[in-house]
């Protein structure tokens, strides 16, 4: 999508350049060529996309930032715009790295990172105290461990089945199953990531 | 502190706030970079959370963590399960769900069929497959049974067929005996006879014409005919009109018996209807001149119903000219 003539002027206007940037809309082409600049086979392409946007994700979160899903696809945009625009882009993981961090600080400097006495009042995740919801949360819990293959489920209840000898417990089970413990602890939060995940399935069907 | 997460990971130092500035540069360049530093980002991320919920961070770090929490969606959703896991394990869920995870995933069809988890706790399919299994012994056990009952009396037929076999053999022998007790005493007479006639022809008298009736006898035992020795061969004495065979049977089970008897040029003497006598034994009289010397067989047919021959008993002997 190409800019207007005033449109760009403000481009020179870095007050401005937030506002232009979010004008500029990443068609499927531009896209194409983001895409491409991961990787020329398509397939590995996306794996590697995804993969990153999911790094960044955790980046703006980290960095406390709202919403950062969409300072990641700002991110994205930007970079797209520079390929599309015909800017030679070596290695588009570093160079979104640093458009990422131009991004970041951007953003704070619109002060949308919270006070810490902000922090607590505006934590939104539902009330524990809510018998209904957490009833809901146990069932979904019960249903998402039992999809999983019984080993991995009693692997994942062993692991956490008792933090206080937790370390013993988890020597233990590296020792029985014959891999280290990093292996180990890799090999159980994978399983529970996916628990994670169809839980909060579950709880949005609910 | 909980055990769970390893605090001085950097990846942990990360996510509390405790690393420098460049420090953090330096971590996020690397997980950018690395996807396995980013694993084990998202694994510490979960340990320190589960450390915020167990509330095992110290103020500051848990302060700095709540800023975070406020801003993410994703970040509150990952406390929500932490918290509904926790609980889960505190109230001893996971194990007492475990039975209904059992009911609601979907075990292989084997599993099902064969889960037998306690002897005190026996599932109807257990208890199923136990059944069988007892069946299964009785059925072998019983068999066994038979078997060897089976076996012992096969073992008493088969002395049963031995003792038969010692009392033909004795019947045998008796037979013999008697037959030639009775040759001796026909031959004692006939001498008599002969000393009658020589003194009466001297005497003047004439010569009485009645000729002394005698015979020749043989018993012929059965087997005979694989074991052909001299006790089959049978001398027909000079004068001798009749030649008595006495043919001993193992076994006396038809009503009637048909004897085939053949001899020297394919001579063949056949006699029908027969009956065998308490001692199991057919006697048959033929005339001494059918009987010229040489090698005969005997068969021995019983006549079953329908008037069906089946062997019975062969046999073997010799007449020996004189």
């Amino acid at each position: 999508m190409k800019l207007s003539p005033q449109e760009d002027h403000r481009r020179e206007d870095p007050a401005r350049t937030r506002v232009t940037h979010s004008q500029w809309e990443l068609t499927p082409e531009a896209f194409a060529k983001l895409l491409a600049a991961f990787s020329p086979n398509q397939e590995q392409a996306g794996q590697l996309y995804l993969s990153f946007h999911s790094k960044l994700v955790r980046f703006f979160e980290w960095k406390c930032c709202r919403d950062a899903e969409h300072l990641v696809d700002v991110t994205f945009n930007r970079v797209a715009r520079k390929l599309c625009e015909g800017q030679p882009i070596e290695n588009v993981c570093a160079f979104s790295r640093g458009v990422a961090e131009i991004v970041l600080k951007e953003t704070w400097k619109q002060q949308d990172r919270l006070a810490p006495e902000q922090a607590i009042e505006t934590i939104a995740y539902e009330s524990v105290d809510d018998d209904d919801i957490r009833e809901q949360r146990l069932k979904c819990l019960d249903e998402c461990l039992a999809k999983q293959a019984s080993e991995n489920r009693a692997l994942v209840l062993e692991y956490f089945s008792q933090e206080a000898k937790a370390k013993e417990i988890h020597d233990r089970m590296a020792t029985r199953l014959g891999i280290s413990l990093n292996a180990l602890r890799i090999r159980v939060h994978r399983i529970r990531e996916r628990v994670e995940e169809c839980l909060e399935l579950c709880m949005t069907a609910a | 502190m909980s055990t769970q997460f390893d605090e001085s990971a950097i990846a942990v130092r990360y996510l509390l706030g405790q690393l420098s500035e460049q420090e953090e540069k330096t971590f996020e360049d690397s997980f950018f970079a690395d996807d396995e530093v980013f694993e084990d980002l998202k694994i510490s991320e979960a340990e320190v959370i589960d450390a915020y919920v167990a509330n095992e961070l110290t103020d500051r770090q848990r302060k700095h963590l709540e800023q975070r929490l406020a801003a993410s969606l994703r970040l509150q959703q990952r406390v929500a399960f932490a918290r509904t896991f926790a609980q889960s394990r505190a109230a001893g869920k996971p194990v007492q769900h475990r039975q209904s995870h059992d009911e609601l995933t979907p075990e292989p069809w084997w599993r099902r069929v064969f889960a037998v988890p306690l002897v005190g706790n026996l599932t109807p399919v257990g208890a199923f497959a136990a059944l069988l299994i007892v069946i299964a012994l009785g059925a072998v056990v019983l068999q066994s049974i038979r078997l060897r009952s089976e076996s012992r009396r096969l073992e008493a037929e088969r002395a049963e067929l031995a003792r038969d076999r010692d009392e033909l053999a004795s019947l045998a022998a008796t037979e013999r005996d008697r037959a030639s007790s009775e040759l001796r005493a026909a031959q004692q007479r006939y001498e008599r006879a002969e000393e009658l006639v020589k003194s009466l022809q001297q005497d003047g008298r004439p010569t009485p014409r009645k000729q002394p009736s005698t015979f020749a006898s043989l018993m012929l035992l059965p087997g005979s005919a694989r074991s052909p020795g001299e006790s089959n061969d049978l001398v027909i004495p000079q004068g001798a009109t009749e030649v008595r065979l006495s043919l001993v049977l193992l076994r006396a089970d038809y009503r009637s018996y048909q004897v085939i008897i053949s001899g020297p040029a394919n001579k063949q003497i056949q006699r029908t209807g027969l009956k065998a006598s308490s001692r199991k034994t057919i006697t048959l009289s033929l005339p001494a001149t059918s009987l010229p010397p040489g090698q005969y067989t005997v068969k021995v047919n019983g006549v079953a119903a329908h008037a069906k021959l089946e062997l019975v008993n062969d046999y073997t002997f010799r007449i020996v000219p004189k």
